[in-house]
């Protein structure tokens, strides 16, 4: 009986012991210095999402390349379509450098647009390293025809699949408005994967992809003749500029489609807007930060690291499958970047926020 | 196509890989039996792995644990009336009275041996379909998509029970919570009462879990009972597997819906086992489903299990996941350096090939263990309703917080769970609630695509128009058959 | 409470629910209401409809047999109010240490198990669940005092 009774109080104690476990390594993890063991990438999206293989792609490379390798893991917060790990990030987690954010243009066009439920502002984060992405636009091989000759002679609307205007439609939309095109937007699919299927049933005749979906599902479309792309969104410089997409090189941007067909550079606010708009989601699609309150010497030390990477060569060859080819933005190219694209100006928002609810019935600042 | 068939059954066949096939077998069944976890959880948990890996390890990997969830899930849905993955709910509807009668062990045999047949169709579907996937895909647009909703809403009028108005309100409860959160045609917010956390609108197996699983926590207590009464547990696993070859053509049928419905991109399989269930009581003659008639098992547990075969096709060659456990496997591809699109039946067709015998094998395998399994695992509903419980309500409380790791997850369960629980003491029927909450979104969508996109045209496509034929027949035949049945009750027959 | 009479007041729960359901879907913008709207009126009208239809068979033709059939309130209560409980606790003290404590109760006073032996289920559910959230990455529910 007395043996019984010892054996059940051991197993007992372990268990508590077991249980205690998670709360101590919970609580030392904050006390200790700038040089942390262990780094967590906070990723406001469940796993599996774009953003969090962005951020599950880096962990390893964080680790090799960082002072100390540390450990580094990955915390999925969902919710709020970005905005309820965003805010958690900023509001609730330890500004000692030991957590990260990867955010994303769902998060930073919320944040551009004053959108009510963003409690997270961009300028007191430090941006370790960033990551563009690109889009092409694409139509059917008779109606890129007839858009390369007169984009204005479309009597009857061209259809367009969206799946939400604040969300990264917002660019494409933008840029059919810059070029003054005539088009129905039909907003509200579930994915870009559904609203290419749609490209491909007739339901919509104009469309765009991401880089990475453009290689793999509309390129063979292309070649076998069911669809002609019509320009890439392009990317912007780091003097403001817009330039060509690296990766399609051989498309004209929209500035160089409005040149041809108007015989002029577009002007005005549409114009101003759009390039602000592409600067933030897609010149700067991706970026990784750190609180600003962090210690100096914990800052300096992921910005060290993240030169580390962009040379480790096993880094290059992944980046491009994952990164689909870009080049990643690090230091100050990173930082001037990011003040350009997050400075918006009042007009420019107030355009934005006017169109979306003139055109879509959205009123942003009440979301 | 059958030499790269072969050279890829060598590849799946490799005793490495073969472990790692076996490791994600054992994740599979353990997700599946823990109620709440799914395949999202699963998927997440061996996302960090499989970076970098080879390719086919961790196809092995992560399709192995995908193909045996909706087998291991079977155990909770017959022994406790817990659905273990939102996919087994209407095994449920006669696995559980089965269980309560004592014949838990032949309910499995029978829905272990449907879910090896119904896994194993799903993945030669895969494998047969891959030349022809891509007219069938662009044959549904938005008006189809919408009518084929309504037909999954019409299965509601089926499993209505005694009371239409009963039904029909619960399944409008249903369509009302599944309208919480973002609306489809313009990000606004509805019934969200300013909380960030309904943005995201409620979760599926968190309202699975408090419409089915809280209901019978209470009552297990209140009635002090077990699941069963039955002093001896009758009947063997080997009868269940019996039963269910003699009802081969039923369990073939039904993988057939399961492979077409998780084909269809954009319904995301979270009903195939309604559906299934649906046709079967419609087309098995002399039959008592819902009160615990074998074939009831039979029907939803071959339907969910093909399912996934028919769910890889628009995944992995257009891309478009259609559950959250596809969508993780589509990242964890991309970790993989693979990209789902047209090069899956083209360069990379070895790799498809590879997950169609991935399926085939872990589904045999699968339901080989489960079977094994049985014997133990069925002893549970032999024990006391205050024994198991607490114990249970700790699992519940933890698998419901995985759905979306926030406390509302755990307000939204008692909430709902409460509704359920009143809805369960007076009679009414809880599979309306269900169905309508999981469709309510491609409901919405759709209807508001063909509206804005072609006006009251697609009304016209001829599919459309099949589409409502069939959904008349089948509303229009339950109240026939339901007033037959209602007839032979008050003569007296019971 | 009889069953009969507890269905009418749950079908009126239902009205109000579809009922505050309308009146709040008026003020959405156009494209989010036509969806819940449709519902409600629908859920609204209809339960309404079902309503008055048990109320008038409620006053007919209820027999003493069926006003007998009780439905439990204060049993299911006393559950209801063990689960509310333990979230409360998690809610304060976190999950490890709620859950044990709720198990360690339970078992004693509900279940009416020997301490030993409910001392002994309570540890054997702590490792395996803590084995669990090592094993296959599962988290819990966050507390009021960060534990």
């Amino acid at each position: 009986m007395k043996k019984l009774f010892l054996m059940i109080s051991i197993i007992f104690l372990c268990g508590a012991l077991m249980a205690l476990n998670p709360l101590t390594t919970n609580g030392s993890g904050e006390e200790e210095p700038a040089g942390h063991n262990l780094l967590t990438f906070v990723v406001p999206f469940e796993a599996g999402g774009g953003t969090d293989i962005f951020g599950r792609f880096f962990t390893p490379y964080f680790s090799d390349q960082l002072e100390g390798n540390p450990l580094v893991q990955v915390e999925n917060i969902p919710g709020g379509a970005s905005i309820t790990g965003t805010n958690e990030y900023a509001q609730a987690k330890p500004k000692d450098g030991s957590h990260l954010l990867t955010s994303s243009a769902s998060s930073h066009i919320p944040y551009m647009l004053d959108q009510s439920s963003v409690d997270y502002d961009f300028k007191g984060m430090k941006p370790i390293i960033g990551s563009p992405m690109g889009g092409v636009v694409y139509s059917t091989p008779e109606k890129a025809e007839q858009f390369k000759e007169d984009l204005t002679s479309f009597e009857e609307p061209l259809y367009y699949a969206g799946i939400s205007p604040s969300g990264l439609d917002l660019v494409t939309l933008l840029s059919y408005e810059v070029l003054d095109l005539n088009f129905h937007g039909v907003l509200g699919y579930g994915g870009r994967g559904p609203s290419r299927v749609a490209f491909e049933q007739g339901e919509s005749n104009l469309d765009y992809q991401t880089t990475s979906a453009y290689n793999n599902n509309v390129k063979p479309l292309v070649e076998n003749g069911t669809a002609e792309p019509l320009y890439s969104l392009g990317q912007i410089d780091e003097n403001g500029n817009l330039v060509r997409d690296p990766q399609f090189p051989e498309l004209p941007t929209v500035e160089e489609v409005y040149i041809d067909q108007y015989g002029e550079a577009p002007t005005g606010e549409v114009w101003e807007a759009y390039k602000q708009m592409v600067n933030a989601a897609y010149t700067l699609n991706k970026v990784i930060w750190v609180h600003e309150d962090a210690p100096v010497e914990s800052i300096a030390r992921l910005q060290d690291g993240a030169e580390g990477i962009k040379q480790d060569a096993d880094f290059i060859e992944n980046a491009e499958v994952v990164l689909e080819g870009y080049e990643v933005l690090t230091g100050d190219a990173l930082q001037k970047q990011i003040d350009e694209a997050f400075n918006v100006s009042d007009s420019s928002k107030n355009l934005i926020q006017a169109y979306l609810l003139e055109k879509y019935d959205l009123d942003i600042t009440e979301l | 196509m059958i030499e790269s068939a072969i050279e890829a059954l060598t590849i799946v066949l490799d005793p490495s890989r073969l472990i790692y096939m076996f490791l994600g077998i054992g994740i599979g069944i353990i997700v599946g039996l823990l109620p709440g976890l799914s395949g999202t959880v699963g998927m997440a948990l061996l996302l960090p792995f499989v970076f970098g890996m080879d390719p086919y390890v961790g196809i092995a990997l992560l399709i192995g644990m995908v193909a045996v969830i909706q087998t291991g899930d079977t155990f909770p849905s017959v022994l406790l009336g817990i659905p273990g993955t939102s996919g087994s709910q209407a095994t449920i509807m006669d696995g559980y009275p089965l269980a309560q009668q004592g014949k838990a062990a032949k309910a499995m045999g029978a829905a272990f041996f449907s879910s090896l047949v119904g896994g194993v169709i799903g993945g030669i579907a895969l494998f047969l379909t891959i030349p022809f996937a891509e007219p069938l895909i662009t044959a549904f647009s938005s008006p189809e998509l919408f009518m084929l909703t309504m037909l999954g809403l019409s299965m509601t009028g089926l499993l209505a029970g005694k009371s239409v108005f009963k039904g029909i309100l619960a399944g409008l409860v249903g369509l009302l919570l599944g309208a919480i959160g973002s609306a489809p045609a313009v990000p606004e917010y509805r019934y969200t009462f300013d909380s960030l956390y309904l943005t995201q609108g409620l979760s599926l197996p968190v309202v699975a879990m408090a419409i089915f699983a809280f209901p019978i926590i209470i009552t297990m207590l209140t009635d002090k009972k077990k699941v069963t009464e039955a002093a001896k547990l009758e009947g063997g696993a080997l009868q269940g597997v019996m039963t269910s070859l003699k009802n081969k053509f039923l369990m073939a049928r039904s993988a057939v819906v399961g492979v077409i419905i998780g084909f269809i991109p954009g319904l995301g399989g979270s009903v195939v086992d309604w559906i299934a269930y649906g046709f079967g009581k419609k087309t098995v003659k002399n039959n008592t489903f819902g009160e615990g008639d074998i074939r009831g098992v039979i029907a939803p547990e071959s339907a969910n299990n093909a399912k996934e075969g028919g769910s890889m096709i628009p995944t992995l060659l257009f891309g478009i996941p259609g559950s959250g456990t596809t969508a993780i496997l589509l990242g964890g591809l991309t970790l993989m350096g693979l990209e789902a699109g047209p090069s899956m039946i083209t360069t990379n067709l070895d790799v498809t090939l590879s997950i169609v015998w991935t399926l085939v094998f872990a589904n045999i395998f699968g339901a080989i263990l489960c079977l094994m399994l049985i014997r133990p695992i069925s002893k549970l509903s032999t024990i006391s309703g205050e024994l198991i419980v607490p114990f249970l309500l700790v699992l519940l409380v933890i698998g419901a917080y995985q759905s979306s790791l926030s406390w509302g997850d755990l307000v939204v369960f008692v909430l709902i769970g409460l509704f359920g629980y009143v809805m369960t003491i007076l009679d009414w029927p809880r599979p309306p609630l269900l169905i309508g909450f999981v469709l309510a979104m491609s409901a919405e969508r759709y209807y508001w695509i063909s509206i804005e996109r072609y006006g009251w045209e697609w009304i016209t496509n001829p599919l459309v128009i099949v589409l409502a034929v069939v959904i008349l027949v089948l509303l229009t035949g339950g109240a026939i058959m339901k007033r037959f049945s209602q007839k032979v009750e008050s003569g007296g027959e019971s | 409470m009889n069953k009969a009479l507890a269905n009418i007041i749950f079908t009126g729960f239902m009205f109000l629910l579809f009922t505050f359901a309308w009146i709040e879907a008026l003020n959405f913008t156009r494209l989010a209401q036509f969806f819940p709207l449709y519902i409600s009126l629908a859920g609204s009208t209809l339960s309404l409809v079902y309503l008055l239809k048990t109320l008038v068979d409620y006053k007919k033709e209820t027999t003493a047999e069926e006003r007998a059939e009780h439905i439990l309130i204060l049993k299911p209560l006393r559950y209801i109010g063990w689960v509310i409980g333990y979230l409360i606790l998690i809610y304060v003290f976190g999950f490890i240490i709620s859950t044990a404590v709720f198990l360690f109760v339970f078992l004693i006073y509900e279940s009416r198990m020997k301490v030993m032996q409910s001392l002994l289920s309570m540890a054997i559910t702590l490792v395996v669940v803590t084995y669990l959230s090592a094993a296959i990455n599962i988290e819990w529910p966050a507390s009021l005092l960060g534990l």
